[in-house]
């Protein structure tokens, strides 16, 4: 683990240790003996908010609001409340009280209006179909962009050689993508994506691509439950090395246990088929041919508005036309996300292990090969014109998006061409044109 | 005979201890208090006053209160109101209890606490006209008369973005039951 990622590791564990004991330190004793102290009150009420106790919340701040009538930020903290409860009537009346009183200020007033605007909009009935246009830029530099080994050296036929290949490089990938999709009802839909891409390289070749690729996924909200399945389909068309295609199916759901805690699992299962043609007859590309099943869950919770922990175990199967391609392996994974006013910032490391089923003889007799690859990352996405305001003149609709990502990819292998370590820094652009809404 | 004197006056002297034990629990508090509020003793409530098992709440013209019951169920009572808790029992390790509560006139807005939660059975709310029986929410009975009550479900909506179960209420008058399960929607149960 790098020194850098181990700082990360270090600075999450501190929030987290910092932010366990401030949770829930205002009993309900301490209320009952204290019912009117504004300070004790309003740390209660938000204290019970982040613990998911809602109606405690409410009556907290509905007493608060008896108690000090003026007080505006207690009444918007109300509304906000009740109108994340879909507590429509009495929000109503909330309102009409507050634009009735004449102590209420003019940045009430409008902030009580875009909250009107903001019902309105969700009681108006969604459009049925949409579809939207993705142009898309991306430029990588690679550390290491055909996976050099760490000591330069690699088995062939139980012999010690050296690694040929290219090391530092730069990819560019400029692409388009269009969706298309239906609001089948309130709390479901589905929708269409196909996407093409061509993707170069700054000083060799290895790496150029043209992909197409193409999907078709169904969302749909069952009461706590955000169900996810689709299909898909890909097909890199490689320009030195052999084609494939690869087709999938699979589903991403969550259940949210309340405001501040979810559980996510996802299973996939994907099948990937090289072309075989007179050019790369003698290569048996198709050994390569394989199936990947894959099951994860993972929790989540956010600790506050802005900030989200969540953790997941997955477990992958591999399988191949040959067992030396084949392997199993289980992974886990802790991530951090918080949103900051220029974008969303997202640390994310994952521990995996691969186990393949075979020795490949051509590489070594005797040693089978197993994997431990450690993969951070840290990345900052967002709207442009969350980073430069400016940008809003020409981008009225804040529809270009960006992502920087910097990722470190440490793989152990028992075999030496396998142990190797990449760093890519990406940034991609994307900007998104509304064809119909 | 003498022995069975004993045994009875015993008896009664017991019964006698435990009423005045059970009448004098604290079962919440009144967490806020402006006005005019008095209990069935014709004591004055204030924020803060102690509720015990029994009380009859009395608000008056242009006052308004909020009782906060050890489970933490929230009743907001409205001016010209009164109403008592005729039965309160509570474990708060278990959070298993009942409440019984009578709102004889006036505006009373309920926000069900832990014995609803872990029992909606549990919580009774008394009408003159019938009664109310709530799950998981809050909701609003305004008794005019001996005659007439209505009942309004607030909330949480079905849309609400929290996780929170939406709320239903189960009204009767005795003889007919109506569900409400739609924020907005009242009964109007007539004697």
């Amino acid at each position: 683990m790098s020194l850098k990622f181990k700082k990360i590791i270090l600075l999450i564990s501190v929030i987290i240790f910092y932010i366990k004991p401030s949770i829930a330190e205002v009993t309900f004793q301490e209320i009952l003996e204290n019912p009117a102290d504004l300070e004790i009150n309003l740390k209660y009420a938000t204290e019970q908010e982040v613990l998911g106790r809602y109606k405690s919340t409410l009556s907290t701040l509905e007493r608060l609001n008896m108690l000090y009538p003026v007080n505006t930020d207690i009444k918007l903290y109300l509304i906000s409340i009740l109108l994340k409860m879909d507590s429509a009537a009495k929000l109503q009346l909330m309102i009409e009280t507050m634009l009735q009183d004449p102590n209420t200020s003019k940045e009430t007033r409008d902030y009580i209006q875009e909250i009107l605007k903001t019902i309105r909009d969700q009681s108006q009935p969604k459009p049925k179909w949409f579809a939207y246009l993705d142009v898309n830029y991306m430029q990588t530099d690679n550390s290491n962009i055909d996976g050099v080994s760490k000591t330069g050296t690699l088995y062939a036929r139980d012999n010690v050689s050296e690694f040929p290949g290219l090391k530092y490089d730069k990819t560019y990938s400029r692409g388009a993508s269009i969706t298309v999709g239906k609001n089948l009802s309130s709390s479901s839909a589905i929708s269409f994506n196909g996407a093409l891409s061509v993707n170069t390289q700054n000083k060799g070749e290895e790496n150029e691509s043209d992909l197409a690729s193409g999907s078709v996924s169904y969302s749909k909200i069952v009461g706590k439950h955000f169900l996810l399945p689709y299909i898909f389909y890909s097909r890199p068309n490689q320009r030195l090395s052999a084609d494939l295609k690869t087709k999938g199916v699979g589903f991403n759901n969550t259940y949210n246990i309340n405001q501040n805690n979810s559980v996510s699992y996802s299973s996939s299962y994907s099948k990937s088929s090289y072309n075989r043609s007179a050019a790369n007859a003698a290569s048996n590309v198709d050994d390569a041919n394989n199936e990947i099943y894959s099951a994860n869950i993972g929790y989540n919770y956010s600790f506050s508005d802005v900030n989200l922990i969540s953790s997941k175990i997955s477990y992958t199967e591999k399988n191949a036309k040959k067992n030396y391609n084949a392997y199993t392996g289980p992974s886990f994974n802790i991530g951090y996300t918080r949103i900051l006013p220029f974008g969303t910032l997202k640390l994310d490391k994952t521990f995996e292990t691969n186990t393949y089923e075979e020795k490949d003889t051509f590489v070594h007799s005797t040693i089978s090969r197993e994997d431990d690859i450690e993969t951070s990352q840290i990345q900052l996405s967002g709207r442009i014109t969350q980073l430069i305001p400016f940008i809003k003149k020409f981008d009225l609709e804040s529809k270009i998006f960006y992502n920087f990502k910097y990722t470190e990819i440490d793989s152990d292998s028992s075999l030496l061409q396998n142990s190797s370590m990449r760093k890519n820094t990406s940034f991609n652009l994307i900007k998104r044109f509304s064809l119909y809404e | 005979m003498s022995k069975i004197k004993t045994l009875v006056v015993s008896l009664i002297f017991s019964l006698f201890f435990l009423i005045n034990v059970v009448a004098s629990e604290m079962i919440g508090i009144v967490a806020v208090g402006i006005g005019d509020i008095s209990n069935q003793k014709n004591e004055k409530l204030t924020t803060g006053s102690k509720i015990y098992f029994g009380d009859t709440i009395l608000v008056k013209a242009k006052s308004n209160a909020q009782i906060l019951l050890l489970d933490e169920t929230a009743l907001t009572v409205g001016e010209k109101s009164e109403l008592t808790i005729d039965e309160f029992i509570y474990d708060p390790k278990t959070k298993i209890g009942k409440i019984v509560s009578n709102i004889k006139i006036g505006t009373v807005r309920i926000i069900t606490g832990e014995i609803s939660k872990k029992n909606p059975d549990n919580l009774e709310v008394n009408v003159p006209t019938g009664s109310v029986g709530a799950r998981g929410t809050e909701f609003v009975v305004v008794t005019e008369s001996d005659q007439k009550s209505t009942v309004v479900l607030l909330g949480p909506g079905k849309k609400n973005t929290l996780g929170m179960v939406p709320g239903i209420l189960n009204i009767t008058d005795g003889l007919n039951t109506v569900n409400i399960s739609t924020p907005g929607f009242q009964s109007v149960v007539f004697k």
